[in-house]
């Protein structure tokens, strides 16, 4: 059997990955739910007076910005995804350093045009209530793929309810 | 056309005539693949003068390329001779055959060439006989351009032989166009982007393309002149831009446009230049097609919370819904012909491909079962679709018979293959 250049790829990515020893599946991409970036905290200018005990380097604090998913066919933002909006917020309003990229996703159902225009909307969606929740629009920008990068690969509800989010990329 | 193949035409278009006539609810859709009328044809094999047997690429003679081209014209019953004999040309042809068809493959002035000749199957007489070239390697586009000119003379109509149709192939991630022939033979790639591209659209000179490219971060409507290879923007670059359609002056090109989340069709010079904006709606508006003679442009619209087909006109005005099904439909084509559209109809939680009269009625159900069919697009005969079908692994192109007839698949291999768009007759 002829293996494809992709293929041979991935089976020499598993075997290095299994070689390290780390006991990620190899079929499945790692689940990226959230976009993580690290902060660095500057260190603490040193105190000459009180040499009580040396200070440790804080840790550093991570920015994170969750998905958050929609129903078949629609923008609206649900109950959870609210839920998770709000946390977004915070973490936006409590790091004003920072800019957002709103990508719009879709499953596989529905035409590539249509989803292109859907994935807009989500993102636009998602927009208007950092917006309202007291961000910054010159911090907010928004891409729609449409049905074109899913999440999840397949075909069926499991597949489908994780491709129809909007995905937050931190751009420092 | 000749006076004979205008007599001719009369029982053909009898034969359309009663395939598209019955009336059917606009809720009954059963599956439709209705018989046309098809003509007997005699089909000698194609000899050759001291040139040995030729071979195209992909290892298909001749014979076989001639043989799919005239059946998939969709107008013949072929039957099959062996040794042409110049002196009785219809000798062996069943009774009633109307014309027969035989070819040389020969040295004309130091290059080769295929001869074709059709002689009348009744009076035994010489409707045409022409070269064709047929270039080192040797070109099935001669055979094409023999078969369409069978086609022309015996019907009036142009045929798809000299047809190509782009499409767009995942290649890991990025997304490139690619091109075949009309019967999935030649597959090359033509654009190396590196980025995704998505809806190419032909214009109506066959010798450009429009499509939405992601490249540079942006989504912008962009042109790609096939003859010279140079890109130009159609579109602003900013915002979303997407879903180009050709006006058929091939002077305006109608795409959607985002710039605030709410998708609309705007229209603008196709070399570039300020769009105009078509609908106002705050609902996505999408996926714009114009009627052949221009005056309408039929688009994808969710205003009433589901996608579906409207009819408005050319300049934006006077919007009509024209699909009325339970779920969705979405992807209009408007036919060459004007009379139909083509659309993906969500049927029972399944995309099939339906066509309906541009004034919302009669609409027929192409495709049922298992898959996923999208994205309709004619073929410039306004007999046949293209379409893409996902059942399984990737999606892939298939076209079929206007009427739902003759399935089959044009592409294989790694990666979806989707987005179809069928050109106009190509000289080359």
């Amino acid at each position: 059997m002829a293996l494809h250049p992709v293929a041979v790829r991935r089976l020499l990515v598993c075997l290095l990955i299994v070689a390290v020893g780390v006991s990620f599946g190899c079929s499945k991409k790692p689940k990226p739910t959230t976009d993580v970036v690290k902060t660095e905290t500057p260190e603490p200018a040193p105190v000459e007076q009180t040499p009580v005990e040396p200070a440790k380097p804080a840790e550093p604090a991570e920015i994170v910005l969750e998905d958050i998913f929609f129903d078949y066919d629609k923008h609206n933002l649900r109950d959870d995804a609210r839920t998770t909006m709000e946390r977004n917020g915070r973490v936006m309003t409590g790091n004003p350093g920072i800019a957002v990229l709103l990508e719009g996703h879709c499953d596989e159902r529905g035409t590539v045009e249509y989803n292109l225009a859907l994935g807009d909307r989500r993102a636009q969606s998602a927009k208007n209530y950092l917006i309202q929740f007291g961000v910054g629009a010159d911090r907010i920008s928004t891409i729609s793929y449409g049905e074109e990068r899913p999440f999840a690969q397949g075909s069926g509800e499991s597949a489908w309810s994780q491709n129809r989010r909007v995905h937050f990329v931190i751009q420092k | 056309m000749s006076r004979r193949s205008v007599l001719f035409l009369f029982p053909l278009v009898c034969g359309f005539c009663a395939n598209r006539a019955p009336a059917q609810s606009e809720y009954q859709l059963e599956i439709t693949a209705g018989q046309l009328f098809r003509m007997p044809l005699h089909v000698y094999d194609i000899m050759s003068e001291g040139l040995g047997p030729i071979r195209f690429g992909g290892g298909e003679s001749p014979d076989q390329v001639l043989q799919r081209d005239l059946e998939y014209s969709g107008f013949f019953i072929l039957s099959r001779g062996t040794t042409f004999d110049p002196a009785n040309p219809a000798a062996g042809a069943p009774a009633g055959t109307r014309a027969v068809v035989s070819a040389v493959i020969m040295d004309s002035w130091g290059r080769s060439v295929v001869r074709g000749t059709l002689t009348d199957g009744a009076t035994r007489s010489r409707i045409f006989e022409s070269d064709y070239p047929l270039g080192n390697p040797p070109n099935r586009w001669a055979i094409h351009a023999f078969a369409d000119e069978i086609v022309l003379h015996l019907t009036g109509e142009r045929g798809v032989s000299q047809t190509r149709i782009a499409y767009v192939r995942d290649h890991g991630g990025t997304r490139e166009i690619h091109v075949i022939d009309y019967d999935g033979a030649n597959d090359r790639q033509l654009t190396r982007l590196g980025t995704i591209v998505l809806s190419p659209a032909w214009a109506p000179s066959g010798d450009r393309l429009a499509f939405t490219s992601f490249g540079g971060g942006a989504r912008t409507v962009v042109g790609l002149g096939l003859l010279d290879g140079r890109y130009w923007t159609v579109s602003p670059s900013e915002g979303m831009n997407a879903s180009p359609a050709w006006a058929p002056d091939g002077r305006h090109i109608a795409f959607t446009r985002s710039v605030d989340g709410n998708a609309e069709i705007y229209v603008a010079p196709s070399q570039g230049g300020n769009p105009s904006r078509l609908t106002f709606n705050p609902m996505i508006d999408t996926s714009p097609t114009f009627s052949p003679d221009g005056r309408f442009i039929a688009f994808t619209s969710d205003r009433t919370g589901q996608p579906q087909v409207y009819v408005m006109d050319r300049e934006g005005g006077n919007t009509r819904r024209i699909t009325f099904l339970g779920q969705q439909s979405d992807s209009p084509d408007w036919s060459p012909e004007g009379d139909r559209i083509a659309f993906v109809c969500l049927i029972d939680n399944v995309f099939d491909i339906c066509t309906i009269r541009a004034d919302g009625s009669d609409i027929r159900r192409l495709t049922a079962g298992e898959g996923m069919h999208e994205n309709p697009r004619w073929a410039p005969d306004g007999r046949h679709l293209v379409y893409s079908k996902k059942s399984g692994g990737e999606r892939r192109i298939w076209v079929m018979a206007s009427d739902g007839s003759g399935k089959r698949a044009l592409t294989g291999g790694n990666g979806d293959q989707y987005n179809p768009a069928w050109s106009p007759a190509l000289s080359q």
